[in-house]
């Protein structure tokens, strides 16, 4: 009896295995959960939506903005690394001075975050043509990721000189320079982009790449290759016509009341929170006013060379500089109280920097939120009137130039006849200094400086007395760890 | 699989066959009882000695057996207890009493699903009593392990209440990130055993070698854990209660500049930074931080009990710690059930179970900052927040102050068994086991200001709820028979594992007061943006068996295989197997032997086979969609959704794999008086999954790493363990020891990741990685330049080797490798050692005397090094520590510090911040006395002891940071970026048992 039971529960026991055994196949099969994968991802116009929003994601994106720390004006004459001595001494003095090495983290951060700009174009690019939708609307997508694409491989291939060339969403781990990319990916990525992008959006897509903002990339890139025809035709399609104009006030060309404004011409859309997910931008927070009132961590600080710059009167300089004790929209400046008021250079006895701040990011509020909404204006109108100038003085239509100069000498003249002259020279090396001086005046503390020295030879001269070393600091050092990941295949810049 | 599952039909079918009675005439009847239980116990098998004949004893202990006539012995056979051989001899009434193996030194161990005479273990196994884990005050039973048994290395990671200790088995096999051995608590998988009360521990086993562990296929690679709890004993009521107090301070502190030396060194790098040295404050950022004399708390108190029919434990605990920085403090209560019962002679059910209510603050991590902030600041000011600002690291007592993070939780673990016992020697267990558990967690954030970067403009809220649900389902089948002088003891089984954790976080702004009763959503706005919800859903089946087969006591083989198949695997790699087999030989069995009276026991065994280690999340494999990868457009500001790839993964992930090799003897002198244990063990680890740093232009962005089947790597090295105990009139001594030598090396990097040279790893968080993983070297070996003194003068840098022309006298001179007359970072790097260690040892002593019992613990690690990471990463100027009062200067031209800096060359990852990791250390410190027996008895009491114990109390080692344990993952471990220090504990406890 006892026995007959135990078999009974023998054989119970038996099934029990059978059934596990016959589930087996179908109880391995988990879908991951809470979020879709590579797998059905890229299926729907929608998709082709977010796909193409999430490109532009990385344009707020805290070390898109040079890696964190505005490097490119504090290699500059514009600009010292500003804040307190000390704050991020380590990290930053040694791109004031050039004596940062291929280990540094700043650059690296930002070379590793324009990949992964490319990276979210790259999937677009590669996926959303499969995708089943209106054909207007997929090819707008495609090329608003196109220009995106061009814009990164553009600061790349600025900074870094040749870098590997990815135009796929999953490239092999060793790929080699490249040193084509100008000619083979931003040249046709904006020839596309101009083809399919509107002039315009209606307002709520606003900030989204348009037509003129392809051109004027195109204009960018040309003018640092020496492309001057292609620049100043580039520019003159921007130009003509009059969907673009300058600011009347110098000031709303940064400030909010210019957001997506008549002198905008590319700009990154943010909203005053500390986080990007929220919609924030790190970058006016980095170089906003530090200590009262608190509008950031006070980084890039305008030099004396760039105060010198300004010619006498020039209001630009109230505007792109602020001054301690200067009252700003009813905001009497302070400072910082543990930050000295000047730097002497103990030996020379001269006054190396104020204590100043970039007015460029300005944010009027109550603490440090409005500076996280501040939109970093990528190209503003005033750029592409310079680049036309500088161009067409190149290839030697020095009377066009002048206009171009002259429309934002008026501007910044803002009705005072007294200042900032015409400039009236058709010499080609007189009209490209003024042009020069236009755009270090115009542009102080929006990236160009640096750029500019690099690309017109200037950089040993200009920057030789702060440390810069020719055949040396034309390009930042390509980051150590991607020399080492790819075992050589990616080699170093000459030089480092 | 299917020849698998045939198998396991063949041995039960044999089974049943072999049950099938032949014609008997003679009966043979009696009663067996225990020589502690004089009642009778059912289930005590008998078997008629070569043959397969047998029966169990009844409820009562009663039996009775149909004979043929050529049946001559009875075998009389129950766990625990000493079997017994007896003559029939024409006898049909025969009683028996069984005495305890304690007795007959024929010990029980816990192996993986059951239990095995400890003389018929092949596998490399070390144990440990529960008494011995419950010595070292803390929440983790793993801290009691460290220096106790070979082979195992547990490293403190940090001494914040309640984080679990690092573990690792027979050297670094894996360099999987967090990748700890499993843990298998009564039966069921875990990977931490925080929540498991040392107090209720019966015992612990760790499994080293591939026999042992194979059992467990894919989760065993990194070794096995088995914890059993206290289960009740037949007999009286046992109530046992204890209780232990204790403070912690922090072991050792740093020595780092003071005020004005501060200032002094930042004067040479920012002249005129100070201009009134004498007037600087000098602020000890460790002394304003560190409490001193932080409470630990531990109180128990249990019954246990039983009869024939059903045996009980419960336990009732309460754990309590503060950390020793403010705002840390774990609590935990836990209460432990364990409870069977005999339904019948052949059913048993029961449970185990424990449920702890778990509460934890976390506090700010302030250890890296409280090391490189200024001296030369006062911590506290009059003025704003009230705390003084400090540079590009944030005022660590301010970040202590605002930072409100708690979390509370239960976790139920257990389960219920039933087991059936079948003819012939078949036995059925079910299982089903589980570990569950409900976190909410709270970190309020006040609006603040104390500097630039440190401040928070708007409050905030994050409050997060998260359940995990591991459930396994085991179906066991066991056969135990003794046919003359074969014995036979195999399992087969199936069992079913499901993993499903959910985790919501969810954020909201603006709180409307900082009161804690507010910290809820309802009193704020939720920020949708950054709210989210994650989950993950694992599915496991497994099939496995295991046969041991001994025969004559002297010879046995012990063969394990077991197929896994797992949810997380792709299509292409669903199931894996893992076979193993051992022998052994008991060589004082043999006639041979019988004369060599000066050894007791003897035995050799070797093992070999295959383990997996599944640790890939399904995301490893397939690139997810991230949906939170807004755009901002539109003249509003419009936050619109983006949604892309987020990073890289592949396709072609499995398990990896670990083959291993044991060779090990056990020998008893004296009488079992000294006995000692030797083992060889080669571990071979193939695709190894590790998170690697992609390539910038892979376009993960920074700091993203993927996770691949990398590099192969051996592992191999003697463990040695050495015991003695003897008393010499009424002190009765003993001393034990025990080493590991680990011998890591990679043996190549895998085919699966474009690297074939190298990988690179171990970064510091300021760009700089200072490990590299490559063949012929240990895995995660530091790399780096080797230093070659200071350039003294101008002249010296001139004649070079430099780095670059920037150097300047002071600078350090790094060596030219390759002897090209430059230094540059591609050729002369540099491997410069690494971090794991050559040699863990522990020993222990102690003496007793008439109730008195002095013991000692002492542990400690050679050979390995550590990189002081926290010296390394300095944004702003940092402190120093005192090594850079001898920092070169044109007056004091040092050859082994360079001048001060903030940053810069002298800071490239070389061996000047790398140092000598050794250490010896006095792990505990115990005196105890026990009241006597007469006194006892008078009290109506068992026992009742008193001690005081040290804890960590001394630690002799060169390395200049809080501790030597420095743990981290795999391929940066070493490196010491601020570890929450080690504790000393000073403690007493009472244990009284009635």
């Amino acid at each position: 009896m006892k026995i007959n039971k135990a078999k009974q529960l023998f054989a119970a026991a038996l099934l029990v295995g059978f059934v596990a055994l016959s589930a087996c196949k179908k109880y391995l099969e988990v879908d991951p959960q809470g979020q879709l994968t590579e797998v059905n991802f890229f299926k729907t116009a929608n998709d082709a939506f977010l796909g193409t929003n999430a490109i532009y994601n990385v344009l707020r994106n805290a070390f898109y903005n040079e890696g964190l720390y505005p490097i490119l004006d504090i290699m500059s004459d514009d600009t010292r690394k500003g804040s307190n001595p000390s704050d991020q001494q380590g990290v930053l003095n040694p791109y004031d001075n050039f004596t940062f090495n291929i280990t540094g983290e700043t650059h690296a951060n930002w070379y590793n975050t324009l990949y992964l700009g490319i990276r979210r174009a790259n999937a677009v690019i590669e996926k959303v043509p499969a995708i089943a939708m209106d054909e207007t609307l997929k090819n707008r997508y495609l090329g608003e990721a196109r220009f995106l694409r061009a814009l990164f491989y553009l600061d790349l291939i600025r900074a870094f000189g040749p870098v590997p060339k990815i135009t796929i969403l999953n490239p092999p781990t060793k790929v080699s320079r490249d040193s084509t990319i100008y000619r083979t990916v931003i040249l046709p990525d904006l020839e596309f982009a101009i083809a399919n992008l509107p002039s315009t959006y209606t307002a709520t897509d606003a900030g989204r790449a348009t037509k003129g903002a392809a051109y004027a990339l195109r204009a960018r890139a040309a003018l640092f290759f020496h492309d001057f025809e292609l620049a100043a035709s580039s520019a003159k399609e921007v130009i003509k016509g009059d969907l673009y104009g300058l600011e009347t006030d110098f000031s709303h060309a940064f400030s909010p009341e210019g957001n997506f404004g008549t002198e905008s011409v590319f700009e990154v859309g943010s909203i005053g929170i500390d986080n990007n997910s929220s919609g924030g931008n790190e970058y006016g927070n980095t170089q906003g006013v530090r200590g009262t009132p608190n509008r950031g961590w006070g980084f890039n600080r305008p030099s004396p060379n760039l105060m010198a710059e300004f010619e006498a009167g020039d209001p630009r300089k109230d505007k792109s500089i602020i001054f301690v004790n200067e009252v700003l929209d009813g905001v009497s400046i302070l400072g910082d109280g543990s930050t000295p008021d000047s730097v002497v250079d103990k030996t020379t006895n001269v006054v190396l920097e104020y204590e100043t701040y970039n007015q460029k990011v300005w944010g009027n509020g109550s603490n440090t939120l409005p500076s996280w909404g501040i939109h970093r204006k990528l190209i503003r109108y005033a750029d592409v009137l310079l680049i036309a100038a500088e161009a067409l003085n190149q290839i030697n239509q020095p009377a066009e130039a002048l206009t171009y100069l002259n429309k934002v000498r008026l501007r910044a003249r803002h009705g005072n006849p007294d200042i900032l002259p015409d400039v009236q020279t058709t010499d080609q090396d007189g009209l490209r200094t003024a042009i020069y001086h236009e755009r270090r005046v115009e542009l102080a503390m929006e990236s160009h400086r640096f750029f500019d020295l690099i690309r017109t030879g200037r950089g040993p001269t200009v920057l030789g007395p702060l440390g810069f070393k020719a055949n040396k600091n034309e390009r930042l050092p390509i980051p150590q760890v991607e020399i080492d990941i790819t075992e050589g295949t990616i080699t170093q810049n000459p030089g480092w | 699989m299917k020849t698998f599952t045939l198998t396991l039909f063949l041995i039960i079918g044999l089974g049943s066959n072999a049950y099938r009675a032949q014609a008997q005439s003679l009966t043979v009847s009696g009663k067996v009882t225990l020589a502690d239980d004089p009642g009778g116990v059912p289930g005590i098998a008998i078997q008629i000695e070569g043959t397969t004949r047998g029966a169990n004893t009844d409820i009562e202990g009663h039996y009775t057996l149909k004979l043929n006539e050529t049946d001559s012995v009875l075998v009389f056979n129950y766990i625990g207890y000493a079997k017994q051989r007896v003559r029939i001899e024409g006898r049909s009434v025969i009683d028996v009493v069984l005495l305890p193996e304690a007795i007959t030194k024929e010990e029980v161990v816990i192996v993986g699903y059951g239990v095995q005479r400890k003389s018929d273990v092949t596998g490399s196994v070390g144990r440990l009593k529960g008494e011995e884990v419950t010595k070292v005050p803390s929440n983790n039973a793993m801290q009691g392990v460290m220096g106790k048994v070979a082979g195992v290395q547990v490293v403190s990671n940090s001494g914040a209440p309640g984080d679990p200790p690092k573990v690792r088995i027979r050297g670094v096999g894996t360099i999987n990130d967090g990748n700890d051995p499993l843990y298998v608590v009564d039966g069921v998988f875990m990977k931490d055993i925080s929540a498991i009360n040392s107090n209720d521990i019966e015992s612990i086993e760790v499994l080293k070698d591939a026999s042992a562990a194979a059992i467990f296929g894919v989760e065993g690679a990194n070794g096995v854990i088995l914890v059993t709890t206290k289960q009740g004993k037949d007999g009286k009521v046992t109530v046992n209660f204890s209780s232990e107090l204790g403070v912690q301070n922090v072991a050792k502190r740093i020595k780092l500049l003071n005020g004005r030396q501060f200032g002094e060194l930042v004067n040479e790098i920012n002249p005129g930074t100070y201009n009134n040295l004498n007037a600087l404050p000098n602020t000890d950022w460790q002394d304003e931080v560190f409490k001193r004399n932080a409470m630990i708390q531990n109180y128990q108190f249990s019954i246990s009990g039983g009869s024939k029919s059903s045996s009980y434990y419960m336990g009732l605990g309460y754990f309590n710690q503060e950390g020793i920085i403010p705002k840390s403090n774990y609590e935990r209560i836990s209460i432990r059930t364990n409870y069977t019962a005999n339904l019948n002679d052949f059913i048993k059910i029961g449970t185990n179970l424990t449920v702890a209510p778990i509460k934890k603050q976390n506090t700010a991590n302030v250890v890296g900052t409280l090391y490189r902030a200024s001296p030369a600041l006062n911590a506290r000011i009059d003025t704003g927040s009230g705390y003084s600002e400090v540079l590009g690291y944030g005022n660590p007592l301010a970040a202590i102050d605002y930072n409100n993070n708690y979390e509370k939780g239960v976790n139920g673990i257990g389960n219920v068994f039933a087991e059936i016992k079948l003819p012939a020697g078949f036995k059925y267990r079910f299982s089903y086991g589980f570990d569950l558990g409900f976190n909410r967690t709270v970190s309020y954030t006040p609006t603040y200001f104390v500097s630039p970067s440190q401040s928070n403009p708007i409050n905030d809220l994050v409050t997060g709820r998260s359940t995990h649900n591991n459930s396994t389902i085991d179906n066991l089948f066991y056969y135990n028979r003794e046919f003359g002088k074969h014995r036979i003891d195999a399992l087969g089984g199936v069992s079913i594992y499901s993993n499903h954790n959910e985790d919501l976080s969810v954020t909201a702004q603006n709180i409307i007061r900082d009161s804690r009763n507010l910290w809820y959503l309802n009193a704020g706005q939720v920020v949708g943006a950054i709210s989210t919800e994650t989950a993950s859903l694992k599915h496991k089946e497994s099939f496995f068996g295991r046969v041991n087969y001994t025969y004559f006591d002297r010879y046995m083989v012990t063969a394990t295989y077991r197929i896994d198949g797992s949810s997380n695997f792709g299509s292409n790699n669903k199931f894996a197997a893992f076979p193993s087999v051992a022998l052994g030989w008991v060589l004082t069995e043999e006639e041979f032997m019988k004369n060599v009276t000066a050894i007791t026991n003897l035995k050799l065994r070797t093992s070999f086979g295959k383990l997996g280690n599944e640790n890939i999340g399904v995301t490893d494999r397939l690139t997810v969609i991230n949906s939170s990868n807004p755009a901002v457009f539109g003249p509003n500001n419009t936050l619109t959704q983006g949604a892309t790839y987020d990073k890289t993964s592949n396709a072609d992930l499995k398990w990896e794999t670990t083959t291993q090799f044991d060779a090990g003897m056990e020998m008893g002198l004296l009488q079992n008086r000294l006995s000692f244990e030797f083992d060889y063990y080669h571990r071979l680890t193939e695709d190894i999954l590790v998170e690697l740093t992609t390539p910038g232009h892979a376009g993960n962005g920074p700091f993203t790493r993927v996770r691949n089947n990398a590099a192969s790597v051996i592992n191999r090295g003697i463990e040695v363990a050495l015991n003695w105990r003897d008393e010499i009139g009424a002190i009765k001594y003993r001393v034990g020891a025990n080493g590991t030598t680990v011998y890591n090396e990679v043996k190549s990097l895998g085919a699966s990741i474009a690297s074939d040279e190298f990988i690179v790893g171990g970064g510091l968080g300021n760009g700089q990685n200072v490990t590299r993983t490559q063949p012929g070297l240990p895995i995660g070996g530091f790399y780096g330049f080797e230093t070659n003194g200071i350039f003294q003068n101008a002249d010296e840098i001139k004649a070079g080797p430099v780095l670059n022309a920037d150097q300047v006298p002071g600078d350090i001179r790094f060596k030219d490798q390759n002897g090209d007359g430059k230094v540059d970072f591609t050729k002369d790097r540099t491997y410069l050692g690494s971090a794991i260690p050559k040699f863990i040892f522990g020993f222990n002593t102690g003496i007793n005397w008439k109730g008195f019992d002095l013991s000692a613990d002492f542990q400690g690690q050679t050979g390995n090094k550590i990189y002081n990471g926290k010296a390394a990463v300095r944004p702003a100027i940092a402190n120093y520590e005192i090594d850079y009062l001898n920092r070169w200067s044109p007056s004091n031209p040092s050859n082994s510090v360079p001048r001060a800096t903030a940053g810069g060359d002298n800071f490239n990852p070389s061996n000047y911040l790398l140092q000598n990791g050794s250490y010896l250390r006095i792990r505990t410190l115990t005196l105890s006395y026990s009241l006597p027996k007469d006194l006892t008895d008078k009290l109506k009491l068992e026992k009742i002891n008193v001690y005081v114990r040290g804890t960590n109390l001394k630690t002799w080692t060169k390395y200049t940071g809080y501790s030597p344990e420095v743990g981290g993952s795999d391929l940066g471990a070493g490196i010491d970026l601020g570890i929450y220090p080690v504790t000393a504990v000073y403690a007493a406890g009472l244990n009284v048992t009635f």
